[in-house]
C-alpha cells in the first residue's frame, strides 16, 4: 500500500497550493533526503521570505497550546502559517509519540495553516534533520510565518537558534526555577522569554529572569523581554505577538536579519557537507574495519584508539577533481 | 490515532499509541477530533494508517463520515483505516465492507495490532 | 482482643506449625491481593492486633466498621438501582417501568455523551452519539418524558451527571418536579456531581478548568443541603468506581475519593458553613472488583476512616456526619466480551462482596456490558442477581457477618493503614483541583492502567476467555442497538421547545447567568430560572465555556 510519489506531478500540484502535495513532499524529504536535490531544482529564486519563529521549552510548559493561540492571531491578521512540531524519538525503539497536534485542533481547519509533526529520529534529541528542508518547502509554498516547535533538550536550543530568526523560550513556575534558567546556553539563546501558566504564580521567575538578563551580554542591542502568559485564557498572547514584531523590526533595521538568514544557510551548509562527507567515508571505510578496531581496543588497546583511527586514513586521500578546462 | 466525536473514553487509544511507539512506529496523536479534523490531520501528516478509537456505539456512523470525506478530498486510497474500541463482532463485516482494513475489538493484544500494521503497510 | 495467656500459647503453637509446613509446596503464583498486599497461608487471632471496641465495635455507632445503621439490611435492604438509559427519554422511561415492575427500588439515569459534555444535538461534532451510550437529557421537556408515570416522590432518582452539567440537569429536574406539584423539600435522589469522573476517568470534551468544576460541584451541594432547598437530596457521590475502572487499585480508590471529599468540604467551610450542616448528605460511589475479601475489607476500612476524618480533622459534632454511605457498581472492567454468560457469575460474586460489605445502594452489570448497552433480558438478570442475594441467600439475617474472621479483620486494618498513607501522598500535591491540574492524578491513573495491562498480557492477572482458555471474539446472540432516529427526535424536541419559549426573556436570563459566572457566585438560583424558561444544556454550558474558557486536560502519555 506504500505510496510511490511522482515528483513531477507533486511539484505541479504543490505550485497550485495543493496541501496534499505539500504533505507528500515533506514525507519525501523526511524519508529520502537524497531526493531533496531533485525537488528543490524546481523552484526559482523567489523574493518571498518567510519569517521564522522558534518556540522551545521543556515538555509540559504549554508550547503547543501557546502556538495554537499565536497561530490563531496570525491567521486572523490574514497571514498564512506553517507549523513544524518536533518530538523526541525513543532512543530504544526508534518510535515516537507525536502529541503536539492535539493542542492545535482549534486552528487545524483554517485553510491558511499547515501543521506537521516530526520525530527527531536520533538527531540531537530536540530537532530533526528534516526541519530545514521542511521550512524551505514552506517558504516555497508561500507561507508568511513559519513556527518551529521543539523540546528544549540538551543542544536543541542552540540548534533552533540557528534555524530561526526569533527564538522564544517558554518556562513555567515551579520546575526548580533558577536551575532551569541557569541551564547552560538558555540565557543566551532566547530573544523572548515567556513564563506560561501565570495563574500558578510566575512573578518570581520573571524577577529572576530580569536580573539574569540584565547581567547577560547583549550582543545585538536587543534586550530580551520576559513576559507572562496564560495559554488557557489567552492572556498575554497579544503582547507576545507585539514583541515578536518588535524583534523582527529590530533585526531588519539593524541588518541583523540578514546575518540570521545567512547563519541559517551556513548552518545547513555545514550539516549538508558533514552529511555528504560522512556518506563518502561510509563507502570508503567499511563496517568491518570499524568493528576490527573496536574489538582490538577491547582486548587491551584502548589507548591506541587515536593511532588506529589515524591508520585508517593512511590509504585514503581526499582530492579535488581538476577543473576541466573551459 | 484519533477519537471521533465527544465520548471521552480515551485510555485505550493512548495505551495502543504507546505500544505502537514502543514497537518503533511514529504515532501522531490527535485526541478528540471531529471528522474534518481527522481527515485534515491525516493529510497534513501524510500518515500510513488512520486509527479510529470509539466506545460509544456510534462507530458505524463516524467511520462512514471519515471515509466519505476522504473520498471527497480524493485521498480515500492513500490511507489504511483501522478501528478499535467497544464494537460488537456483528459490526465487523459492515465496517470492513466500508473500507476498514481491520477492526480490533475488546480484549485485543497490542502485539496483534503491531503485527498487522507491519505485515500490511510497506515500509 | 484476646487474653494474654491464650495468645502466648497460640504464638508457641503457630511457630511450631509454621516450622512444620516450611517446606510445603505451593503453586507458582503470587499470593497477594489485587492491590499487592502479600497474604499468608493462615490468619489467626495473633493477626488481629486491634481492640474490639476501638476497631470493630457495633454497627450504627463509631467506629462504624460494621455498618452505618444499627439494623442494616434487617431494617431495610439496600436500594436496587440499575444504571440505565438509552435512545430517547421516552424509551428510557419504558425500561425504567419494566425494571420497577420487576422489583427495582431506585432509579438511575445513565446519560449520553452530549448530556455529559453539555452539548446540543445540533453540534455536528457529536450528533452521531445522541442516545447511543445513555439517555439524552437536553432540556426540561426531556425530564417530563423521562419520569412520566413514575413515583418519583416515593422512589429516589440518581442523576449521573458531573459538575460541568450537574447544575442545569438538576435544575431541570427540580423544576419538572415542582411543575408536577411535588414539594422539592421532600424530594429524594442523588446527583453524582463528581469532579474526577470528568477529568481523570474520562477526557471531557471542551470543559472548563478543575477549579471551576470544584466550585460548580460545591454550588450544587450548598444550594440543596445547607441552604435547605432540597434537603433530602444527596448532591454528590465521590466516585471511585471510574478511576478503579481506569486501573488503580483499592487503596488508591479510597485515597482519591477521600482527598476529593476533603477538598469539597474545605470549599464549603470557606463559604462559611459548618461541617454538620451538610456532610451527612455527601455520599460515595465505589467499585466491587475481583478480589473478594479485599473489597469487603475496603468497605469496612472506608467507614472507619471517614468517621475518624470527620471527627479528628473536621470536629464534627453530629454523629450523622460520621456515617460513610455508599453506592456500589460491580466492576465493568472485569467483564469480558468473550463468552459473555460468564459475566453473570462475575457480577454475582461482586454483588455478594457489596452486600457483605454493607452498601446502601447497588448496581449490577448486565452480562453484555463489554459489548453494548443492556438488552431488557440482560438487565433483568442483573436485577435478579441482587434479589437472589436479598431474598434467597439469607445473608441479610445478621449485620456484618464476616466480622471476627481473622483474615478479614487483619485485611481491614492493613487496607486502612495504606489508605491513610496514600491520602497523605495526594494531599502533599495540594487540593484536588491542584492534583488534577498538575497532572499528578493522570499520571497515577496512567501508570496503574499500564501496570494492569501488562499483568493481563503476561498472564499474571487472569481473564478467562481472554488470556486463559482464549476464545475468539464471538457474536453474542443479541446486540442492543439504540434508536437511530434519536438524533432527529431530540433535534425536533428542541425546535418545538424553542418555538414555545419566550426567547427574549431567556436571553435576559442567560445574560444574568453570565454575570453570575463572572462574579463566581452560586449558579443554582439563576439556573433554576433559566432552565424553567427552557434553556437547553448546550446553551447553558456554552456560557461556562465563554466566561471561563475551555480547559486543556494534561493528558499524560
Amino acid at each position: 500500500m506504500r505510496k510511490t510519489y511522482d515528483i513531477e506531478t507533486l511539484i505541479q500540484n504543490f505550485k497550485n497550493k495543493d496541501k496534499v502535495a505539500l504533505a507528500k513532499l515533506i514525507t519525501l524529504v523526511e524519508n529520502e533526503p537524497d531526493k531533496a536535490l531533485e525537488i528543490f531544482k524546481h523552484f526559482d529564486n523567489s523574493d518571498k521570505d518567510s519569517y521564522i519563529i522558534g518556540i522551545t521549552g521543556s515538555p509540559g510548559v504549554g508550547k503547543s497550546t501557546l502556538i495554537n493561540i499565536l497561530a490563531k492571531q496570525l491567521l486572523d491578521e490574514g497571514k498564512s502559517v506553517g507549523v513544524i512540531s518536533v518530538d523526541p524519538s525513543s532512543p530504544f525503539s526508534g518510535g515516537a509519540f507525536l502529541g503536539d497536534r492535539v493542542r492545535m485542533t482549534e486552528v487545524s481547519l483554517d485553510p491558511n495553516i499547515f501543521i506537521r509533526s516530526l520525530a527527531s529520529r536520533g538527531h540531537g534529541g530536540g530537532i530533526s534533520r528534516a526541519v530545514f528542508d521542511i521550512s524551505l518547502l514552506y517558504e516555497a509554498f508561500g507561507m508568511d510565518v513559519i513556527i518551529i516547535e521543539t523540546v528544549g533538550v540538551g543542544q536543541s536550543e542552540v540548534d533552533i537558534y540557528n534555524l530561526t530568526y526569533t527564538t522564544v523560550v517558554i518556562m513555567v513556575p515551579g520546575y526548580g526555577d533558577s536551575i532551569q534558567i541557569q541551564k547552560a546556553g538558555i540565557i543566551e539563546v532566547g530573544d523572548i522569554y515567556v513564563v506560561n501558566k501565570k495563574d500558578l504564580g510566575g512573578e518570581d521567575i520573571v524577577v529572576q529572569l530580569e536580573m539574569m538578563l540584565d547581567d547577560a551580554t547583549v550582543q545585538t542591542g536587543w534586550r530580551p523581554p520576559a513576559l507572562m502568559t496564560n495559554s488557557i485564557s489567552g492572556e498575554g498572547i497579544d503582547k507576545l505577538v507585539e514583541k515578536i514584531l518588535e524583534h523582527k523590526n529590530h533585526l531588519e533595521l539593524s541588518e541583523a536579519l540578514k546575518k540570521k538568514k545567512k547563519n541559517r544557510f551556513e548552518y545547513k551548509i555545514r550539516n549538508l557537507l558533514t552529511y555528504k562527507v560522512g556518506k563518502v567515508l561510509e563507502s570508503l571505510i567499511s563496517e568491518e574495519e570499524r568493528e576490527k578496531i573496536s574489538n582490538s581496543i577491547l582486548e587491551g588497546g584502548k589507548y591506541k584508539i587515536y593511532d588506529l583511527v589515524h591508520d585508517l586514513f593512511r590509504n585514503i586521500k581526499f582530492e579535488k577533481k581538476k577543473e576541466s578546462s573551459k | 490515532m484519533s477519537k471521533p466525536g465527544v465520548d471521552g473514553h480515551w485510555r485505550g487509544g493512548v495505551i495502543v499509541s504507546r505500544g505502537l511507539r514502543d514497537a518503533g512506529m511514529e504515532v501522531v496523536f490527535g485526541g478528540f477530533q471531529n471528522v474534518e479534523q481527522i481527515v485534515e490531520s491525516a493529510i497534513n501528516e501524510d500518515v500510513d494508517v488512520i486509527g479510529l478509537s470509539m466506545h460509544s456505539g456510534a462507530h458505524i456512523e463516524y467511520t462512514k463520515r471519515v471515509i466519505d470525506l476522504l473520498d471527497d478530498r480524493g485521498v480515500k486510497d492513500s490511507f489504511m483505516i483501522l478501528c478499535g474500541g467497544v464494537i460488537p463482532a456483528q459490526d465487523f463485516p459492515k465496517l470492513e465492507e466500508m473500507g476498514v482494513a481491520k477492526v480490533f475489538g475488546p480484549g485485543t493484544v497490542i502485539q496483534d495490532i503491531v503485527d498487522f500494521i507491519r505485515e500490511n503497510v510497506k515500509e | 482482643m484476646f487474653e494474654k495467656d491464650f495468645l502466648d500459647k497460640l504464638r508457641a503453637e503457630s511457630e511450631k506449625w509454621d516450622k512444620s509446613v516450611e517446606n510445603a509446596k505451593e503453586r507458582n503464583v503470587k499470593f497477594e491481593t489485587d492491590s499487592g498486599i502479600p497474604i499468608k497461608k493462615v490468619y489467626t487471632p495473633l493477626d488481629v492486633k486491634s481492640n474490639y471496641f476501638d476497631k470493630v465495635g457495633y454497627p450504627g455507632v463509631p467506629p462504624y466498621t460494621r455498618g452505618v445503621y444499627p439494623t442494616m439490611y434487617r431494617g431495610r435492604v439496600w436500594t436496587m438501582r440499575l444504571f440505565s438509559g438509552h435512545g430517547t427519554p421516552e424509551e428510557t422511561n419504558k425500561r425504567w417501568k419494566y425494571l420497577y415492575e420487576n422489583g427495582e427500588t431506585g432509579f438511575s439515569a445513565a446519560v449520553d455523551a452530549l448530556t455529559f459534555n453539555g452539548i446540543d444535538p445540533t453540534n455536528t461534532d457529536g450528533d452521531a452519539e445522541v442516545g447511543t451510550a445513555g439517555v439524552p437529557l437536553y432540556c426540561i421537556d426531556s425530564m417530563f418524558a423521562l419520569t412520566e408515570g413514575l413515583p418519583i416522590d416515593k422512589v429516589s432518582v440518581a442523576l449521573v451527571v458531573e459538575p460541568f452539567s450537574s447544575a442545569p440537569v438538576c435544575a431541570m429536574y427540580y423544576n419538572m418536579a415542582k411543575m408536577r406539584g411535588l414539594d422539592i423539600k421532600s424530594l429524594m435522589g442523588t446527583t453524582q456531581n463528581d469532579i474526577l469522573t470528568m477529568t481523570v476517568g474520562y477526557i471531557p470534551y471542551r470543559n472548563v478548568a478543575p477549579n471551576h468544576l470544584l466550585r460548580l460541584a460545591c454550588d450544587l451541594i450548598e444550594w440543596t443541603v445547607p441552604m435547605k432547598n432540597v434537603p433530602r437530596w444527596h448532591p454528590i457521590n465521590f466516585t471511585g468506581y471510574n478511576y478503579r475502572e481506569g486501573g488503580i487499585d483499592a487503596v488508591q480508590e479510597l485515597g482519591f475519593v477521600f482527598a476529593s471529599a476533603c477538598s469539597h468540604i474545605d470549599n464549603l467551610i470557606e463559604r462559611g458553613w459548618k461541617v454538620d450542616d451538610f456532610v451527612n448528605r455527601l455520599a460515595f460511589h465505589l467499585a466491587a472488583h475481583k478480589d473478594f475479601f479485599e473489597e469487603i475489607a475496603k468497605y469496612r476500612a472506608a467507614r472507619r476512616i471517614w468517621a475518624k476524618l470527620m471527627k479528628d480533622r473536621y470536629e464534627a459534632q453530629d454523629p450523622k456526619s460520621m456515617e460513610f454511605r455508599f453506592h456500589i457498581q460491580t466492576a465493568g472492567s472485569s467483564l469480558t466480551a468473550q463468552t459473555p454468560l460468564v459475566n453473570v457469575i462475575r457480577t454475582s460474586i461482586q454483588a455478594l462482596e457489596a452486600t457483605l460489605g454493607g452498601c446502601q445502594s447497588l448496581h449490577t452489570n448486565s452480562y453484555d456490558e463489554a459489548i453494548c448497552l443492556p438488552t431488557e433480558e440482560a438487565s433483568l438478570i442483573a436485577l435478579r442477581t441482587q434479589q437472589v442475594i436479598s431474598d434467597e441467600s439469607r445473608i441479610t439475617n445478621t449485620v456484618d457477618p464476616l466480622a471476627g474472621s481473622y483474615y478479614v479483620e487483619w485485611l481491614t486494618d492493613e487496607v486502612e493503614d495504606r489508605v491513610w498513607k496514600y491520602i497523605d501522598k495526594i494531599e502533599k500535591v495540594g487540593n484536588i483541583a491542584k492534583a488534577l491540574d498538575t497532572g499528578f492524578l493522570y499520571k497515577e491513573m496512567r501508570d496503574a492502567f499500564q501496570k494492569r495491562q501488562n499483568r493481563i498480557e503476561r498472564g499474571e492477572e487472569i481473564m478467562l476467555g481472554v488470556n486463559k482458555y482464549p476464545v475468539p471474539y464471538d457474536e453474542i446472540t443479541q446486540v442492543f442497538r439504540t434508536n437511530e432516529l434519536a438524533v432527529e427526535i431530540e433535534k425536533n424536541r428542541i425546535i418545538k421547545l424553542k418555538e414555545r419559549r419566550d426567547n427574549a426573556k431567556l436571553e435576559t436570563l442567560l445574560d444574568k447567568l453570565r454575570g453570575v459566572c463572572e462574579r463566581e457566585e452560586n449558579v443554582m438560583p439563576v439556573m433554576m430560572e433559566v432552565t424553567k424558561e427552557g434553556a437547553t444544556i448546550g446553551e447553558v454550558c456554552n456560557i461556562y465555556r465563554e466566561i471561563w474558557k475551555v480547559w486543556e486536560p494534561p493528558i499524560a502519555i
